[in-house]
């Protein structure tokens, strides 16, 4: 038995700060013939244990904003504070091992690699993320797990290759979870399933929030939006509509949240 | 619970990256294991062959030094084995002449002993039959290099009482000894009686002698000298061996063949960059992935590395074994060449060291530097790579394809395709150019050994040479003019003198020379007044570091001279044993000690120098001065083009070899390069197929990218080429033969041949490959 914490929720709760704080965010995107504005001037806070939409449609930005809080971009202008820690201070190398520990990306594409098996792909991530702490040894028995929280642990030694669209999605959400981070993001989760699937892939996302987890996604599906616990809504560049992003509200709304600072591992 | 592997998913991954591209990994490990191959068999024979020529020359029991003389009787030997520090003394009796062979006569050297169980020098093996009695002979094994023949047959050799037959009872190997077919030249074995009887000679003429302290050579052979003076022996020649001139030669062919196999292993780093900036450019997602999965650049990398870690241990082992193999066999070849005994074959732990060390480090370094910019990559750029780029357009570009408006489509399409992916086809090209390269500078050293051979063939511009035993000059003249078809006769004899700084052949010829065309560099010729003087050729000036106004000293195993340079010549003779010196004849004769009215060497002109009239004259020299017992030697200026045109070819055969091995690399290149292509452009391929494009026209897209790229690596090398040629030239010059530059330009042509062949050969499989590819594969592949 192990424990792994959630030290960023814990400090969000604590501090009665939000978990993430983005302030005048801007990205413009320059070339010889033209200036593109992809986000101009946006602020908002998530809160911890939230599970918070991203909402928009193509071309508004959502994605953008996504991969700043990844750390995967990085804004033009502005800053985003996760946990009290700015991104923008961070290296290449820095954000890739922040990420490792701290985030966990679903993509819409899964993007899954194709030669390791469902089991190894989550091992992968426990490799590259540093283990969340746990020993080598016990590794395997976390991602196996974490394949039975996503409910595809039947299918831990089948290649991407030979599962199904919402089973590869599964799988991508359990290598999420391998390294237990305190915040899993999500792009278009749901964007190349049936909507039969999706609804299931939908839930178990949803699932984690109950495990004191934060999940952001992005959708351009109002009614998926329309889900989540807080959102901001975005238009070429800007956010139109929000509810419970605002850093005041979020403050207030600390104490009613229920918190789960620890996750066992079976 | 599925199968884990040791080292995590990530070296999982790795592997699968090496096992799921079965056809890409079997390139890349033939590419290496190519080069690996070549390097360590080059590396096997070369330690192996130099063992086995030591271990041949201590079996073979070489003489410390020798005596040619006019006649020996045996009773003085006790008194030569008496002379301080003589180990061994042995006589034997050297007859030279011509062996009547179904084509033209060869020169056969019969060497007869009067008891072969005291054979205790330059001893032989009698491989089959027995020893010679009367009317018998044993023949050297590699004779058959000349003339086929069993044991039971019989040979007919030309004495001065006419051609006699000998019965053939039993083929013997001389250890040590260059084949037959390498020198030209046969080897027989008789007793002493049995040649007398034949021959009419009735003493020995050669001696060989071993001592016990080798560093006194010049005492004791200045004191067997004196022994045989006074007993009234005329010296012909006295000689130590030389630096042995196999091990030199093969030294320095292995010096080169090594260059050549480094730069075959360059090829292949260039394959290991082609196929790690591929590897990473279609998993440039994957990479994306990783680092959003915090995955940092080392670890990225590391996980690549040791998939060309991989690639690297394969091909070292396959090349490593092939090597041993092919070096065994090459070997083999020149033991069999060179008269070697191979001992136990073995293949020393440095050879594999190195063959190791190259053969896994090569890849990894040649990996690093497409992996540390492969990897520089960020997240976002990774995960919104769209991989192939579109290219820019250029208005000058659309201009030249309106021109070009009659080539059609796919023509266009493969061409325009070359350059898509630049650093994989600049990769490719430099590997198809150093192909060109490479066999552009072998085809040049093969040319300017021609072109050497002619300079020698002008520089010593006699139709024949005649070598006898020392007979007095007027005499042998008379009889040589009195042959027809003779025009002139000159007296030219030679001697090996060692120096200070190495040995070189010195030459006599007349001060008045018509035949010797010499063509000073500095200094002058002969006043035709003044002793002990000398010129010497350009190579021996640069080997002795020395200049005219100099002198030079001397030695053969008896005496020793100081003589001053009186000039430079351009000389080609004997560059690989030190260059020349040119002296007078009278004066070679006084350093001989050789009687003033003795000669034993000849250079003819003939009134009708065409090959068939030179034949001639050369069997009417040979009848008559049989006949008068002179035992000559003759060899045509064509057999001697040709001896000398046979021996270099080995070398140019070797050379040619590489610079295969180096094609071969090119090859595996471009066909990886091809193959990658067709994979890559898979979508390309079914919009080509659901346009209506026929197998053939998909096939030409990639067989013309495939010549398109060669058609640019040989402008490439036309323009390197020619000076890379140059600079090859001379590095075989600074270490095995001085070679006149000579460039024919018909080699580009045949070089242009050589690389579309590469080429076609590498564009058939991918172009067969592309053309296959179905529709509906595709809709499921992508």
């Amino acid at each position: 038995m192990s424990k792994m914490s959630l030290d960023q929720n814990r400090y969000a709760l604590k501090t009665g700060q939000p978990l993430i704080q983005v302030e005048h965010l801007s990205r413009v995107i320059e070339t010889r013939a033209q200036k593109t504005t992809i986000l101009h001037d946006i602020t908002f806070a998530i809160p911890a244990q939230s599970l918070f939409a991203i909402n928009g449609p193509s071309g508004s930005g959502k994605s953008t904003v996504l991969n700043m809080l990844t750390g995967i971009d990085r804004p033009g202008s502005g800053r985003i504070v996760f946990a009290g820690e700015e991104l923008r201070k961070m290296s290449e190398n820095a954000l890739a091992r922040w990420r490792g520990q701290h985030v966990g990306i679903v993509f819409q594409f899964f993007q899954l690699i194709p030669t390791l098996t469902a089991l190894e792909n989550v091992l992968l991530a426990l490799e590259l993320g540093g283990g969340g702490g746990l020993k080598r040894r016990q590794w395997r028995e976390r991602a196996m797990h974490c394949l039975a929280m996503a409910s595809v642990q039947e299918r831990a030694h089948r290649l991407p290759g030979v599962l199904s669209g919402g089973e590869q999605q599964r799988v991508a959400i359990a290598r999420a979870l391998a390294n237990d981070p305190p915040v899993i993001i999500a792009d278009e989760p749901t964007g190349n399933l049936d909507s039969h699937t999706a609804q299931q892939v939908f839930d178990t996302l949803e699932g984690l929030t109950a495990q004191g987890k934060t999940v952001i996604y992005v959708t351009h599906d109002p009614r998926l939006a329309a889900r989540a616990s807080a959102r901001i809504e975005l238009l070429d560049g800007q956010i139109i509509n929000h509810e419970g992003a605002d850093a005041d509200t979020i403050t207030d709304a600390i104490n009613r949240v229920p918190t789960v600072s620890t996750m066992e591992v079976q | 619970m599925g199968f884990s592997l040791p080292g995590g998913a990530l070296t999982r991954k790795s592997i699968a990256d090496v096992t799921r591209r079965r056809l890409r990994t079997i390139l890349v490990v033939l590419g290496i294991a190519v080069g690996v191959l070549g390097l360590t068999a080059i590396n096997i024979t070369s330690s192996s062959l130099s063992e086995s020529i030591s271990f041949s020359a201590n079996r073979a029991s070489a003489p410390d030094f020798s005596f040619n003389v006019q006649a020996v009787d045996a009773s003085l030997a006790p008194a030569l084995a008496a002379v301080p520090n003589v180990k061994t003394v042995q006589f034997d009796t050297e007859y030279i002449t011509r062996w009547h062979t179904s084509t033209t006569p060869v020169s056969i050297a019969i060497i007869a002993y009067a008891d072969f169980h005291n054979v205790k020098i330059n001893t032989f093996e009698l491989t089959s039959g027995h020893l010679p009695g009367p009317g018998e002979v044993v023949m050297e094994a590699s004779d058959r290099q000349l003339q086929n023949f069993a044991p039971g047959d019989d040979v007919t050799i030309e004495t001065a009482s006419g051609p006699q037959r000998l019965h053939v009872v039993g083929m013997a190997r001389t250890l040590g000894q260059p084949g037959a077919g390498f020198l030209s030249f046969a080897t027989a074995y008789m007793s002493a009686d049995a040649l007398g009887h034949i021959t009419g000679i009735s003493n020995a003429n050669h001696i060989d002698v071993q001592l016990r302290n080798t560093h006194q050579v010049n005492a004791t052979a200045r004191a067997l000298a004196n022994v045989l003076r006074a007993h009234h022996v005329v010296i012909f020649s006295a000689f130590t061996p030389g630096s042995n001139t196999v091990q030199t030669a093969s030294d320095a062919v292995f010096a080169i063949t090594r260059v050549l196999a480094i730069i075959a292993l360059i090829l292949t780093s260039f394959l290991i960059i082609n196929t790690v900036t591929t590897l990473i450019a279609e998993q440039i997602k994957i990479i994306g992935t990783m680092k959003a999965l915090g995955g940092t650049r080392q670890k990225v990398m590391r996980g690549y590395l040791l998939s060309v870690g991989i690639y690297g241990i394969a091909g070292t082992a396959l090349g490593i074994g092939l090597g041993i193999f092919a070096g065994y066999e090459f070997l083999s070849y020149l033991a069999n060449l060179f008269t070697l005994d191979l001992g136990a074959f073995q293949v020393t732990l440095s050879t594999l060291l190195i063959s190791i060390a190259v053969g896994i480090s090569v890849p990894l370094l040649a990996a690093l530097l497409p992996l540390w910019l492969g990897t520089r990559i960020t997240a976002r750029e990774a995960m919104t790579s769209y991989g192939m780029s579109n290219g820019k357009h250029s208005p000058s570009r659309s201009r030249l394809a309106q021109r070009m408006a009659w080539i059609p489509q796919t023509t266009r399409l493969g061409m325009r395709s070359m350059f898509r992916k630049r650093t994989r086809a600049i990769l490719t090209l430099l590997a198809l150019t150093i192909s060109g390269i490479a066999f552009l500078s072998v085809s040049a050293t093969s040319a300017s050994y021609t072109a050497g051979l002619g300079q020698l063939t002008d520089t010593y511009h006699q139709d024949a040479l005649v070598a006898t035993q020392p007979q007095p000059y007027d005499q042998l003249k008379a009889q040589i003019l009195s042959v027809p078809n003779v025009a002139r006769v000159e007296r030219f004899d030679d001697l090996f003198v060692k120096t200070q700084h190495g040995q070189i052949d010195l030459n006599g010829v007349e001060t008045d020379t018509h035949m010797y065309r010499y063509r000073l560099l500095a200094g002058r010729w002969f006043r035709g007044d003044e002793p002990n003087v000398l010129l010497i050729s350009d190579t021996a000036a640069a080997k002795l570091h020395l200049k005219v106004g100099d002198t030079m000293t001397f030695s053969n195993a008896t005496d020793s001279a100081t003589w001053t340079i009186i000039g430079e010549v351009l000389d080609h003779n004997n560059t690989l044993s030190g260059g020349v010196g040119i002296t007078t004849i009278d004066d070679l004769h006084a350093f001989e000690k050789l009687p003033a009215n003795l000669a034993s060497g000849f250079m003819i002109q003939a009134r009708n120098h065409s090959p068939q009239a030179v034949e001639r004259m050369a069997n009417a020299l040979d009848a008559t001065l049989t006949r008068s017992g002179a035992t000559p030697n003759i060899q045509t200026q064509q057999q001697i083009i040709a001896r000398n045109q046979s021996q270099f070819g080995i070398v140019t055969a070797i050379l040619y070899a590489v610079s295969v091995i180096i094609g071969l690399v090119g090859l595996l290149g471009l066909f990886n390069t091809l193959t990658i292509s067709v994979l890559e452009r898979r979508r390309e391929i079914g919009i080509l197929r659901s346009m209506g494009a026929t197998s053939r026209g998909v096939a030409r897209v990639f067989w013309t990218e495939g010549i398109s790229l060669a058609v640019v690596a040989w402008i490439a090398a036309l323009v390197v080429g020619i000076p890379a040629a140059y600079a090859f030239v001379n590095f075989i010059g600074s270490v095995l033969l001085p070679l006149p530059f000579t460039f024919a330009p018909v080699t580009l042509a045949i070089m242009l041949t050589f690389i579309l062949l590469i080429a076609t050969l590498a564009s058939f499989a991918p172009a067969l490959s592309a053309a296959r590819v179905r529709v509906s594969d595709i809709l499921r592949y992508d």
